[in-house]
């Protein structure tokens, strides 16, 4: 096992390098000069060619390619994202403390999905075509057709504006994560319940359930060996699931004035602030490629099969 | 093409279909069909009422809503299906060759997949909409260079299980060209998996361009868009939350018969899952989870 | 005296309506071994697992199966259970798939022996250990530590036949238990079966689809073909003279092999 994971990591080391290049590539073909971003940001009223060229040298923009990817790239080790266009900060001050507050909505919401998932999925499966399985798979179905900004204003209006219950927007008190962690939990949910219950299906006409119950073993026994092979499956599509959350609380942020990524990168690039922009894709790809492996070495832990698999 | 003569179709998925046709075309002849001018503004009509003039009422600045949903479908649903027809196409053709040919295609195609599906297609969406600018066209253009890979993948799956067939190696050793093979054999079989991958991302779609258009970076106002209209419905949400429904039904509506189209077709397409009589799921694959806006 | 009767089995599918066991009557008589042949399809394992009522919910059965004189039918699902594996044991065709493949092999046997007598884990293990022996197998604590995918399928079943011994049960069902064979391992396990019948003096149902194998081993054969029964009666009975066409032409087909090599050894010695 320590070999796979050593392999696995090692793996994923040239993944992170092209990662890198090709973000940096991406910010480069850029049809706007950043120059000017910059000197429109800062009220310039008449930005001459002087001004632009004296800009970009100041932003080390004019230098080749490969002398500003290098200094990027160790610049990004230290954690140093350069300064944001826009507002002249600190790009890892603005960034840092809105990935945490994004990292809290991701945990509490994916802790909330692994929990309904699990609940359902596996409530479904052992109740297969009764009244209860065919009225959470419709339920579901119709739920993951309502657009997640849909149902967001709809529970807003209703909990906030109607009944006045929850706060319609910040991050104040363990209040305010009701609403968001319910929209992200209603989306995601009724994706994964359908995989945790596929699983399990296929778990229970296996042979050794039908071997298990042939040597008389009572059906608890043998759901939890059901239970623990299903789950396999399902504790890897979660793993990968939180990156991808981590990414698309945009809409959800956006609707409740969470101060978080998503906020942040809209009005990053609503405001064509390259270096914010940057730093935003370096982090959720790293994020993404760091639970992939995460997720694969879970997998070989609990299935002795995967790990001669590198 | 069994599917159509079997009627293999249950009733859903003919009611699905006949939906998905019906917007289809409707968003096709909207310039013939709405009743007034999406982008009119009539102040005097704010808020009005359904009428028989107005079918659906007014919106927040007066414009007939019923014309604003049917120019809507264009951006939401056609330029969906368009993004679709593109990335599928890329995928298979690129899945073909990784899996006809192996070997160094194969794999170069393979690694290039990977670095491209390692980013999280959701946040290189947003960085292309950073770097090019906001816009329907640069959301589109987003969308094709990430759900490519995706694709290629699945499509490279399914080709490379028929490639190691006898049949094909077979029509080789007869002297038919690659060209050939790829039409007359290949294409017939894989065509059942990649219609029911591509069809199952519809939905998905759907909703991450409406997604997109809702938080501002997709089709500019004041041109009509589902999600956008939703957006400018939030803003008077206080006052008049009534703005919300017809946009949000639409999507619901137009989403839930992707999905049943989708799961029909997979049914239609797999007789093994109709003897069973157990509703289609797909089985856990990681990749297959979208994101949702 | 009979230990198990099947009168009028019907099994049908609910949601295709298709019947696939079709008025299916046989009786087992205590102490003997009765053969089901039949090819892919002939509804031989259906028939088996639904004696011991482990059928999936979508396929009905009607008729009466009276085990030491009680009819299954009425019993509930407890009292079903309690017989499982205590009386009517099950051994199945692919060992590997058998056993829960995310834990170790012994995790099945203990769970089943300490369900049946209730035994410590000591107990358990030495019991066991002593009927692995007997089966050929060695080092049985080690194997007992395995996973099901680092052992080979003859190993596989020898444990299964090992933990029969153990539970000791009146009436032995073998679903094809050398099908997924390889020659040698099929011998070996053959072998097993026989030891097994003479040891505990159980009563067996043995299916395969190769008469040859089974003649060794059965007392009485039984041909089905689409859910019916064609033809029974016992084994050197049946190999002399077989009264139907199908049954004709499954020796004639088995005895095609069989000739064939012994020719082409003849060749090779002459």
């Amino acid at each position: 096992m320590g070999m796979y994971i050593i392999r696995r990591m090692l793996l994923a080391v040239p993944l992170l390098w092209a990662i890198s290049l090709l973000n940096f590539i991406l910010i480069n073909l850029s049809p706007m000069d950043p120059a000017v971003v910059v000197l429109q940001a800062q009220g310039v009223p008449s930005i001459t060619d002087e001004l632009i060229e004296r800009t970009q040298q100041q932003l080390g923009l004019d230098q080749p390619f490969l002398v500003r990817y290098l200094n990027w790239m160790l610049d990004c080790l230290q954690l140093d994202f350069g300064n944001s266009y826009i507002t002249g900060q600190s790009v890892w001050a603005l960034i840092g403390p809105a990935f945490l507050n994004t990292l809290r909505l991701t945990l509490v919401s994916a802790v909330s999905i692994i929990a309904v998932s699990v609940l359902l999925g596996v409530l479904c499966a052992l109740q297969v075509g009764r009244v209860l399985d065919k009225s959470v798979r419709t339920l579901a179905f119709i739920l993951t057709a309502i657009p997640s900004y849909g149902l967001a204003a709809l529970l807003v209006w209703y909990f906030s504006v109607r009944l006045d219950l929850l706060p319609t927007s910040g991050m104040d008190s363990y209040r305010s994560y009701i609403l968001p962690v319910l929209i992200i939990t209603i989306s995601y949910a009724g994706l994964y319940f359908r995989n945790v219950r596929s699983s399990m299906l296929s778990n229970m006409n296996k042979d050794y359930a039908l071997y298990g119950r042939a040597s008389g073993l009572p059906e608890r026994v043998i759901t939890m060996h059901i239970l623990r092979n299903s789950l396999q499956v399902a504790i890897s599509i979660f793993c990968m699931a939180i990156p991808i959350i981590l990414g698309s609380t945009v809409v959800v942020e956006n609707v409740f004035a969470w101060p978080g990524l998503g906020s942040l990168s809209i009005r990053a690039i609503l405001s064509r602030d390259f270096p914010v922009i940057q730093a935003y894709v370096l982090i959720l790809a790293i994020s993404f490629v760091i639970f992939n492996a995460i997720s694969d070495m879970i997998n070989a832990a609990m299935n002795p099969k995967l790990r001669n698999g590198l | 093409m069994n599917v159509w003569k079997n009627s293999a179709m249950d009733k859903m998925g003919q009611l699905s279909l006949i939906v998905v046709v019906g917007v289809i075309i409707a968003g096709l002849s909207a310039p013939v069909l709405v009743p007034h001018d999406p982008l009119a503004v009539q102040m005097s009509l704010r808020y009005a009422e359904p009428s028989w003039e107005y079918l659906l009422g007014n919106d927040q600045l007066g414009r007939c809503i019923l014309s604003r949903l049917l120019y809507g479908i264009r951006p939401s649903v056609l330029a969906v299906l368009l993004v679709l027809l593109l990335s599928v196409l890329i995928g298979a053709i690129l899945g073909f060759l990784a899996g006809y040919f192996r070997g160094k295609t194969d794999t170069w195609i393979m690694r290039i997949c990977d670095v491209v599906l390692s980013f999280p297609g959701y946040v290189m969406t947003l960085a292309m909409v950073g770097i090019l600018g906001v816009g329907l066209e640069n959301i589109l253009i987003a969308f094709v260079l990430t759900k490519w890979a995706w694709f290629a993948r699945v499509i490279r799956t399914s080709v490379l299980q028929y490639t190691e067939m006898d049949y094909i190696r077979f029509a080789r050793t007869t002297g038919m060209g690659h060209g050939a093979i790829i039409r007359r054999h290949l294409i017939p079989v894989t065509f059942a998996d990649i219609a029911v991958t591509a069809s199952s991302s519809v939905g998905s779609m759907i909703l991450q361009i409406s997604g997109f258009s809702f938080l501002g970076l997709g089709i500019q106002a004041p041109q009509a868009e589902w999600g956008m209209m939703l957006n400018e419905a939030r803003e008077v949400m206080f006052t008049r939350p009534e703005m919300m429904l017809p946009p949000a039904i639409a999507i619901v509506i137009v989403v839930s018969a992707f999905h049943f189209l989708a799961d029909s077709l997979q049914v239609a397409l797999d007789p093994r899952l109709r003897q069973s009589g157990l509703q289609p799921d797909r089985l856990p694959d990681q990749q297959e989870v979208a994101v949702r806006l | 005296m009979n230990i198990l009767e099947v009168n009028h089995l019907n099994i049908h599918d609910i949601h295709t309506g298709e019947p696939i066991v079709k008025d299916i009557s046989f009786d087992l008589q205590q102490g003997q071994c009765l053969a089901i042949v039949g090819e892919s399809g002939s509804g031989k394992s259906v028939t088996c697992r639904s004696i011991m009522k482990l059928n999936p919910s979508s396929l009905q059965q009607s008729g009466s199966i009276v085990f030491q004189g009680t009819d299954l039918n009425t019993l509930t699902d407890q009292q079903m259970r309690k017989r499982r594996g205590k009386q009517i044991g099950m051994i199945m065709q692919n060992g590997m798939s058998a056993f829960d493949p995310s834990c170790v092999i012994g995790t099945h046997l203990r769970e089943t022996l300490g369900e049946h007598y209730g035994w410590n884990r000591n107990k358990i293990d030495e019991r066991m250990h002593i009927a692995m022996h007997s089966v050929m197998l060695n080092h049985p604590d080690q194997l007992m530590n395995r996973y099901p995918h680092e052992l080979s399928g003859g190993m596989l079943q020898r444990i299964m036949i090992a933990l029969t011994l153990v539970l000791e049960p009146d009436i032995l069902i073998a679903d094809e238990p050398t099908t997924a064979l390889d020659m040698l391992s099929q011998q070996e396990v053959m072998a097993q079966f026989i030891r097994l019948r003479h040891t505990l003096g159980c009563s067996m149902i043995f299916i395969s689809h190769d008469l040859g194998a089974v003649r060794h081993v059965a007392d009485h054969i039984l041909i089905m073909k689409d859910g019916k029964v064609i033809e029974r009666g016992e084994t050197e009975q049946l190999f002399t003279a077989p009264r139907q066409e199908y049954t004709r032409d499954l020796l004639s087909a088995r005895f095609a092999l069989d000739n064939h090599f012994r020719q082409l050894m003849k060749r090779k010695e002459g």
